[in-house]
């Protein structure tokens, strides 16, 4: 379904491909961009966190079977759900790590999405508003907003890139790109069940590729006069290599992916497993990277839902996310970093609550769904909105904004500000001259609040 | 005068022979035959050297040109020319004595006496030089090492200095013949050589309108220009003369390189080339066209300065004007900004430049051949040139020799396998296509060979139909686009089932996008009014009806799954017209509902056009669409993007047929729309026009400063990274690996786990929802630097077979980044050699691999 849909707007693919490059070639540089930014409004971002970590859970979580449980004809016996605290029902058998762990946790059950498809739904997810065809191409994503906002506090021995991607490139939309941003703030998506980036340049071929980028540095100085006039590309390049071969030099890098066995174990050896081990040694290592994001795919269980012999179904899914999520909270708690890390778990929409239909599984559904909040100042425990009796529709907002549902926008709002970042900024120089606004209040068929979650620190 | 003085004879060209010069000492005559000129004193012209006749050529010879001409001590003649035989000896008298090297000689170009008195001569098209006695016994060959060698002269010490010009350096021997040393300086055509009596060497830089001046070790001393073209030179006494083939002049420069004297022209002169000097001061010509040797005996005005001593104190010029001179950069024979001189090569040039000049915006020179010979490679054929190709297109001096190069790089294989590809990647030719892949890519193929008519392949495209995908090809592009129907609760295992009229509006909205440049898709949900005003205003006036007509073209065709044995034949179906027609009330799994009521009638959306009765309604939609101008607009506008950067409408796909401002320059689009058409809509004839064209042949250096709104014009070459299948197929050749070339596979994802990496990484498209990008990021950068891709036996070939490391550098430059290295690369790279030669050539092709000479096409 996710590739049909997607086929629906190719075109909107193929603007995106234009992305941060504009027709000239793949780089320019800053000149060609001068970007300013102006605030809109007064925000005052609480800067709990230093990190950031978002865990995609891509094709869309059932809402009603995960955190804000509704037991309907649709519910498989095997469930085990118990009460974790009051009010609140977590399944057992789907998460036997996280319920222990809910007391880190803060649920928000009163979203509502603009999207119902997953192409869209997917683009909204990274780039924090819906997809706009006609300037898509210079839309950023998030984690490059992010990269270009925190560029001034990187420090000299900061050699990774600020945003880190794992596995986006398996998103219905890719990874986004730096849209008028600089290319510089490109995210370095890993594919870890390929191992892309994560090779380990250690001993021999360290010395090898340090002589051998010398001889490149000399080269590009001889080379230099025949480059007169020619296009920006070749220097923009350049600048990716000198930032790579910063990565690549550096011990830390391939300490970050280096992955012992006991250690694949404890988080499982999958895209959201690796993906939050990564996470967990980007954060430790604090290298330079500070916005990570994950994707775990493949949760659109349009059929076959609860069906064990299913090769996907809910039951492996949330497992995999159980443990994953469940370790990386409890280990970055054990080195300290909990304390300045944001973990957020965002998904596209929800999925239809109540029986399940034709095919044993269940359809899309954006009138209501979840996110998650854990670390940096999250009050654990937090239940944030309540919906219906089915998980249908929303009843109570569960923030200030009484009738307003939360958004992914707000979401987003929320990560800026535990990062530091004033989230009422907006971008007038774009080549569309079309204001970007970091949360883009008009860019729906409905009105959104430029606020961010406050209620879930408070 | 103490020598003899000689009467003038005629110019009669009847003329017998001449007295020859009494020796009386070859130094003595040598003396007094020096021209003493005052520096600064420009002499009338005409009192220097006054025609004195021509030789008389025997009979039985059958001359060709004249390209050069040697007189020994005693006043005897030698001739080389381009007729049979190649060689003629004269006695001083000027009787015929006898000729040799019939059947040796190829391109028999240099000549010149040793100071033993042998005879030498140089071979462009055998690479030879050879070394004969003056009675025709051949005594040496030299060959090996030199490229079209054109001169060579002698050292005082015995070195033999070459100009080896296919190999764009000075080359540098030791008496016995062996290699010594060479330098190189931005040779354009090291053309001809004259040495001084301080044993400097002189070089003709012709096509760089030079001459440059070295040391006997190489070393540069000064660069002269500012009498054309040097095609000959000669230094006589304190003068250097030159001759000027373009205009038939000869030259007379001092030891500053400033012009003192020039005389000839057409009349006189009929393409001047090499020359030699009597002892007697008597100026023997080679002329080239004129396929006769001229000669001209010196009048002396100043022959009472002849005895003046041969070295003089240098002369008292202001040492700023020397300056200037030796640091004149020469103008490089291409074209500057502003349009001049920039040949129109046909209507696509008129269109471009027409515009520029209207508009009054610069424009780059035109690229270098070294710049075109790549990109033409890469463009025509996917991949970069081989070294030896590449060396013999640089070396070839056929003014014509660009076009021969496209119409030969558009016939190859090469050319066929990069192109299927593009439309492998165009059509998404990729696994949904199932078993049915490897037909539709050597369809593909096939169709590409033969250069069938394109709108006859879109025809096929769009109509083709029957039992089993295996064996339409064609068909294959609508089979593969299907929507999965919403599973029947009656029949749980029926899970592949296909939606037909949403299928439909799936292929509709592609093949609108691909043929005829028509993004669709909004207007398949809603109306274009109160949407798309802001986005387009062509469809912001269509409806979501007018899309449900132009869906119903293919209203009765169906796709069915194929089932064999009561189990589906998952990559396998049929394709028939025998749906009942396209239902505007049928249920929609991915799209708002569709609202209306019965069935639609097909309507071209351009034209409204109905198809005739009784006729197929698909074969009807593909001759409408192909007739229509918008569909060869489109196609060449593709082309034209894939070529020259991007598309004179973008993007391709996004036409507003409502807004003639969307286009940069309508009158091109039409033109080359027309062309196309006009040509049977055959590709290869349409690449080759684009290719020849001088807007294609642009640099991508703009000295200068660019302005944005200069883009639109294609005033310079758009600078584009190698797409990823490019970009590994160009690691595959320069390292010699052994892989197969991506280009060539149906199905790149069956590349392996290292090449796909690559792939993936550099935005290779999925071929299904993902079309190719390629986004800067580091991980690309990352990737480069340590992929195991960039390992192969090229580098060990050519350590092996090159011992020489002047020449080793070259062939990785060559097999690499398809160019020859600067100097300052050179200096570089040598060190890198040290000390250990074949880690340091491994290291050299890495760097340049990872440099943008070989990341982008430029």
């Amino acid at each position: 379904m996710k590739q049909r849909i997607a086929d629906l707007v190719p075109t909107r693919r193929h603007a995106l491909r234009l992305g941060g490059y504009g027709l000239l070639g793949a780089f320019a540089d800053q000149a060609l961009w001068p970007v300013r930014a102006r605030a809109a409004g007064k925000s005052n971002p609480r800067s709990t966190a230093r990190f950031a970590i978002v865990i995609e859970l891509a094709g869309a979580m059932s809402h009603t079977d995960c955190f804000d449980f509704k037991e309907s004809k649709g519910t498989p016996k095997d469930l085990d759900v118990r009460e974790v605290r009051s009010g609140l029902y977590v399944s057992h058998k789907l998460f036997p790590e996280l319920s222990k762990e809910m007391h880190r946790m803060a649920i928000v059950r009163s979203l509502k999405s603009h999207e119902v498809v997953h192409f869209r739904g997917q683009y909204y997810t990274q780039a924090g508003r819906p997809l706009n065809p006609a300037i898509a191409p210079e839309i950023p994503s998030i984690g490059s907003v992010v990269a270009y906002e925190l560029e001034s506090q990187r420090r000299e021995t900061d050699t990774f890139p600020t945003y880190v991607g794992c596995n986006l490139d398996t998103s219905g939309c890719g990874a986004l790109s730096t849209g008028f941003l600089h290319p510089r703030h490109s995210v370095l998506d890993v594919n870890l069940k390929n191992g892309i980036g994560g090779v380990a340049v250690d001993g021999d071929a360290l010395q090898l590729l340090e002589e051998r980028y010398r001889l490149l540095g000399e080269l590009d100085k001889a080379t230099a006069p025949t480059r007169a006039g020619r296009d920006r590309a070749f220097a923009g390049f350049r600048d990716f290599q000198a930032s790579a071969y910063g990565v690549l030099r550096d011990p830390r890098w391939p300490k970050a992916f280096h992955m012992t066995d006991p250690e694949r174990e404890r988080y499982g050896d999958n895209e959201v497993g690796l993906g939050c081990l990564v996470a967990r040694n980007l954060v430790q290592a604090d290298a330079g990277a500070r916005y990570i994001h994950i994707l775990h795919p493949d949760w659109d269980h349009h059929k076959a839902i609860f069906d064990h012999n299913a090769k996907s179904n809910h039951y492996i899914r949330c497992l995999e996310f159980d443990r994953a999520l469940a370790n990386l909270l409890r280990d970055l708690d054990a080195s300290g970093h909990l304390d300045k890390t944001l973990v957020a778990v965002i998904t596209e929409f929800g999925r239809v609550p109540g029986p399940l239909n034709g095919i044993a599984g269940r359809h899309h559904h954006n009138l209501a769904y979840n996110a998650l909040f854990a670390g940096a100042g999250v009050q654990g425990g937090r239940i944030l909105g309540k919906t219906d009796e089915t998980g249908d529709k929303v009843l109570d907002s569960g923030w200030r904004h009484k009738s307003m549902q939360t958004r992914t926008e707000n979401l987003y709002a929320t990560i800026y500000s535990a990062l530091g970042i004033d989230w009422r900024k907006e971008i007038t120089d774009t080549p569309s001259k079309r204001s970007y606004r970091y949360v883009d209040v008009l860019g729906a068929t409905e009105f959104v609040i430029d606020d961010e979650i406050a209620e879930l620190f408070v | 005068m103490n020598s003899p003085q000689r009467t003038q004879r005629g110019s009669a060209a009847t003329e017998a022979g001449w007295a020859p010069s009494r020796a009386a000492g070859a130094r003595g005559l040598f003396l007094r035959c020096v021209v003493g000129v005052l520096c600064g004193a420009i002499a009338t012209v005409s009192a220097q050297y006054q025609p004195a006749g021509f030789l008389e050529w025997p009979t039985g010879v059958e001359v060709g040109a004249v390209s050069a001409v040697q007189v020994d001590s005693h006043g005897a003649l030698y001739i080389l020319h381009r007729g049979s035989p190649p060689i003629l000896a004269f006695h001083p008298d000027g009787r015929y004595r006898q000729g040799w090297g019939s059947g040796l000689f190829k391109v028999p170009h240099g000549l010149r006496l040793d100071r033993q008195g042998n005879l030498w001569t140089t071979d462009n098209g055998n690479h030879l030089l050879r070394k004969f006695s003056t009675d025709g016994k051949l005594l040496q060959t030299l060959g090996n090492l030199f490229r079209s060698p054109d001169d060579l002269v002698f050292a005082s010490t015995g070195d033999i200095y070459v100009a080896d010009t296919g190999n764009r350096r000075i080359a540098r021997l030791f008496p016995d013949g062996r290699f010594r040393s060479e330098w190189r300086h931005d040779f354009q055509t090291a053309h001809a050589l004259a040495i001084d009596e301080r044993d400097r060497i002189y070089v003709a830089d012709r096509g760089n309108n030079r001459v440059q001046v070295f040391e006997p070790d190489g070393k540069f001393v000064a660069s002269w220009s500012g009498f054309g073209n040097p095609f000959g030179l000669l230094v006589v006494g304190r003068q250097l003369l030159v001759t000027e083939g373009d205009i038939h002049r000869v030259f007379h420069l001092d030891r500053n390189g400033d012009v003192l004297a020039s005389w000839g022209g057409p009349e006189q002169l009929q393409l001047p080339h090499l020359m030699a000097a009597g002892q007697d001061g008597t100026l023997y010509i080679a002329e080239v066209n004129g396929k006769r040797v001229q000669k001209f005996r010196m009048v002396s005005e100043h022959a009472d300065q002849a005895h003046r001593p041969m070295f003089q104190p240098p002369p008292d010029k202001p040492k700023s004007a020397a300056g200037l001179t030796a640091n004149l950069r020469p103008a490089q024979g291409r074209d500057r900004q502003g349009g001049d001189g920039v040949p129109r090569r046909n209507y696509i040039d008129e269109h471009v430049f027409g515009r520029m000049d209207r508009d009054g915006i610069p424009h780059a020179p035109l690229a270098s051949d070294e710049e075109f010979a790549r990109r033409a490679w890469i463009d025509a054929t996917g991949r970069i040139p081989p070294a030896g190709e590449l060396v013999a297109f640089l070396n070839d001096r056929d003014p014509a020799k660009r076009d021969k190069l496209v119409d030969r790089l558009v016939a190859s294989d090469g050319f066929l396998d990069r192109w299927t590809f593009y439309f492998e990647d165009l059509f998404r030719a990729g696994g949904r296509m199932g078993f049915g892949l490897n037909l539709f890519h050597y369809w593909i193929r096939e169709w590409l060979r033969l250069d069938r008519p394109y709108n006859e392949v879109v025809n096929d495209l769009l109509t083709q139909g029957g039992k089993t995908s295996f064996s339409f090809p064609g068909g294959l592009y609508f089979a593969r686009d299907f929507v999965k129907a919403k599973d029947d609760p009656e029949a749980p295992d029926a899970h592949d089932l296909v939606n037909i009229p949403d299928t439909i509006d799936e292929f509709t909205i592609t093949y609108s996008k691909v043929f005829l440049g028509l993004n669709l898709a909004c207007i398949s949900c809603h109306d274009g009014k109160g949407h798309l005003e802001k986005v387009n205003q062509y469809l912001s006036d269509k409806t979501r009806r007018q899309f449900f007509e132009q869906a119903a073209f293919y209203g009765r065709t169906r796709q069915l799954m194929n089932w064999e044995n009561g189990f589906q034949a998952n990559q396998e179906y049929t394709v028939d017209d025998r749906g009942p027609g396209y239902d505007m009330r049928s249920e929609s799994i991915v799209r708002v509902p569709r609202t209306g009521k019965g069935v639609a009638a097909p309507r071209f959306i351009l034209t409204g056009e109905a198809p005739q009765p009784g006729r197929n309604e698909r074969d009807e939609l593909a001759r409408i669409l192909t007739g229509h101008p918008q569909f060869a607009r489109a196609t060449v506008n593709r082309i034209w993007a894939e070529l020259m950067g991007f598309g004179i409408v973008e993007p391709v796909d996004e036409f507003d047929l409502a807004r003639p401002d969307q286009s940069s320059n309508p009158e091109l689009l039409e033109a080359l729309a027309r062309d196309f058409s006009g040509n049977r809509y055959r590709l290869k004839g349409f690449v080759r026009t684009v290719m020849k064209s001088s807007a294609y042949q642009l640099s991508s250096r703009f000295e200068g400063d660019w302005e944005e709104r200069y883009t639109s014009y294609y005033a310079r070459k758009y600078v584009r990274m190698l797409s990823a299948a490019e970009l590994h197929d160009a690691v595959t050749l320069a390292t010699a690996r052994k892989a197969p070339l991506v280009q060539t596979m149906p199905d790149p994802k069956k590349a392996t786990a290292d090449a796909g990496a690559m792939l993936k990484v550099f935005g290779q498209s999925n071929r299904d929802d993902m079309p190719r990008k390629t986004p800067p990021s580091a991980l690309q950068a990352m990737l480069l630097m340590q992929s195991k891709i960039v390992a192969g036996p090229r580098i060990e070939e050519l350590v092996t077979s090159h011992s020489d490391d002047q020449s080793l550098i070259e062939q990785i430059y060559l097999a690499t980044i398809s160019r020859r290295p600067t100097d300052p690369e050179r200096a570089v790279s040598l060190e890198t050699l040290q000390p250990d030669r074949r880690k340091g050539a491994q290291n050299l092709q890495w760097a340049l691999i990872n440099s943008p000479e070989f990341l982008f096409n430029y």
